[in-house]
Parts: structure tokens; sequence; C-alpha cells
């Protein structure tokens, strides 16, 4: 019972600390918010808002996890959101400033990076998520 | 004279001397210099490229530097990657292996990667000859097949993943990046996203011109895995 308990807080806690995005870049944003498989997100930019509800899927791969999202705004317009959660290693990647850096000898502790992409009203946007 | 030198090295040498480099692209996590020992070794139908490397200075004791090897067979344009426990540059087929430290292939899509030592490393005329040659070898190998064997450690040579293997489709680098031509370097894929940037960020890539703002913007997709 302890170990039921257990899981499911466990379980719980890990969805709270993924389930969510924020994401901006040149003063677009958006918030993305999950309820079991439908998403919501919420895109604003000078003040103007649009709400943007659908479905999600989720791949994850070594380096890369990434978030499909198909979405549709309030009058039905279709639009797609893309967020890619990056995995770089200690060893070997940019993060040293080159390409096969710190082949050996150095900590493993990777390090994330995570962008979204949205495609709106035939506009595609990039944005850094926090 | 490095012209004839480098001739000569090309057509004659069928085992270069031990040469001792700062590397141009390797940093240790602290920005110290890496150094690389290479040696080039031609066995029966093989070219063999052995490395040894210090992420702790020159003055790391022998024993300690990693060694490493890429075993490109010129019959059947394969290509094989050993993690060696530590020892000379030699080869023979039973050498020991120990687990890899990093997926080989993250760095070296299409076997041995040009030669490219540090700015401020002096080399003397032979040694700058021979690398000339050995990167003229390297550049002529033409589309290389990776072939993994049974090794110690989780460390996979190469990524299986669905994203880390979906190819770079930039025509300006599948020229030469692609499987089909005589001279091709073999495909781009995504797990090589990190290197790439890095040749192309240091004007290594592409070798005549620069990319323009489409093809650095897919570049950059392409690397955080939006597109």
């Amino acid at each position: 019972m302890k170990l039921l308990f257990l899981g499911i807080l466990l379980s719980t806690l890990s969805q709270a600390s993924w389930a969510n995005f924020n994401c901006e870049a040149q003063g677009h944003s958006i918030d993305v918010t999950h309820n079991g498989s439908e998403a919501s997100v919420e895109y604003q930019f000078q003040g103007h808002s649009a709400q943007l509800v659908g479905q999600w899927a989720v791949e994850r791969d070594f380096l890369y996890t990434t978030y499909n999202y198909t979405l549709n705004d309030s009058e039905g317009k279709p639009a797609t959101l893309i967020v890619t959660k990056q995995k770089l290693m200690g060893r070997g990647g940019s993060i040293h400033g080159g390409s096969c850096r710190s082949r050996a000898g150095c900590a493993p502790k990777p390090i994330y990076y995570t962008y979204a992409k949205l495609n709106l009203n035939q506009e595609e946007l990039v944005l850094e998520c926090f | 004279m490095l012209l004839a030198a480098t001739i000569v090295s090309l057509f004659w040498f069928n085992e270069s001397a031990p040469m001792r480099f700062r590397s141009a692209e390797s940093l240790t996590l602290n920005g110290e210099p890496v150094f690389n020992e290479i040696q080039f070794i031609k066995k029966d139908n093989k070219d063999i490229w052995m490395m040894r490397q210090s992420h702790q200075g020159l003055e790391l004791h022998n024993k300690k530097w990693d060694r490493l090897a890429i075993v490109v067979d010129r019959t059947d344009k394969t290509v094989k990657y050993y993690q060696l426990t530590p020892g000379k540059l030699t080869w023979t087929e039973k050498e020991a292996e120990v687990p890899l430290k990093v997926s080989c292939f993250m760095c070296h899509s299409n076997g041995p990667r040009l030669i490219r030592p540090h700015q401020d490393w002096q080399l003397t005329s032979l040694e700058k000859a021979q690398i000339l040659a050995m990167n003229l070898k390297i550049k002529t190998y033409g589309p290389l097949t990776t072939v993994d064997h049974v090794r110690p450690g989780a460390t996979p040579l190469r990524l299986k993943g669905k994203m880390e293997n979906s190819p770079l489709k930039l025509a300006r680098c599948q020229a030469c990046h692609n499987r089909d031509s005589l001279f091709g370097r073999g495909e781009l894929t995504r797990q090589n996203a990190v290197t790439i940037s890095y040749l192309v960020e240091n004007e290594h890539m592409p070798p005549i011109g620069k990319l323009n703002q489409k093809e650095i913007s897919y570049m950059k997709q392409f690397r955080l895995g939006l597109n």
C-alpha cells in the first residue's frame, strides 16, 4: 500500500515537472499546459492573445524528447507546435565550444535545452522554453 | 617542397611516424587544451588510424593517455571503431578493448575525420606534409559503412533513435555528404548536429562559400530537433 502511494506520488510529481512549457522569443510567448492527452496553448504577442487547444504526443530518443501538438484556435484554424528538449552531453558538445570536445575524463553531466516551433496563421516562430 | 613531401608521403608511406599535437577542436571541461598523438599504419587491406589522447596535459603519464583506433577496410569500404586499453600506438587484431566513453558516430559519421592541429602548435615541414597526405587519404575514401561488434560497456557506437538518425537535408552539404558518389563522405544525421555546427561556425564547412540565411535557419532547427 505504501509502495502504491509512493508510486502515485512519484508519477504525479514527475508529470508535474515536465507537463508545462513557457517559451518566448522577440516578444512572442506561449504557455503550454497538458491535461491528459489534451493540450492547451496560450499564445501572446504585443497584448494580443490566442487560445489554442488540441492533442499532443511525445517521442523519446537518447538525445531528443519531442512533443508534437496538433492544435486549433477558437475559430477552428489549424496550428502546429513542436517542442523539443535536446540533451547535450558533458562530453562531445559545443557546450565546451567544440565538436568532439572532452572525449574522456570529463563529467558526464548532461545539459538540456528546450525549444519550440509554432506554425500559426502561416507564420513560423522559434521560441526558447524555460 | 611541402607539395613534393606530400606527394611522396601519399604514395610511399605505409606507416607514419607518431605525431603529437594540440587539438584544434577539443578542449577539456575546464577549457584546457587536449593533446593528441596519432599514427597511421597500413596493414594488408586495412588502414589503421591510431590515436592517443590526453585531457590532462602533455605531462600525463604515457600509460594514462586514452588510446583509440579507427580501422578502415579498403576492400569492402567498412569502418570499425575501438577504444583500447592505454598503451603504445601499435595495432594487432587482438587489442584489448575498454568501454566507449562516448558514441564515436556522433563525431565520426564516415570514419576518420580531417586532422586539424591547433594553429599555435608548431609542426615540422615533414609533419605538415604527412598531415596533408593523411587528410587527402581521408577525403578520398568515399562512403564507408560502419560495422559494430560486441564490445564492453553500455555506450553504443551509434545512437539508434528515430530523431537521432534523421538525415541532414541541405543540398549544399549533401553534395559531398552522401552515400552515392565516388568520393561521398557518407550521410550526416541529426546525432552529428553538434559537430556540424562547430565546423560551420568555425568556417571549416562548407569548404567553399558560406551558408545563406535560409540554410543557417534550417541548420539551427536541425540541431534543435525542430525540423
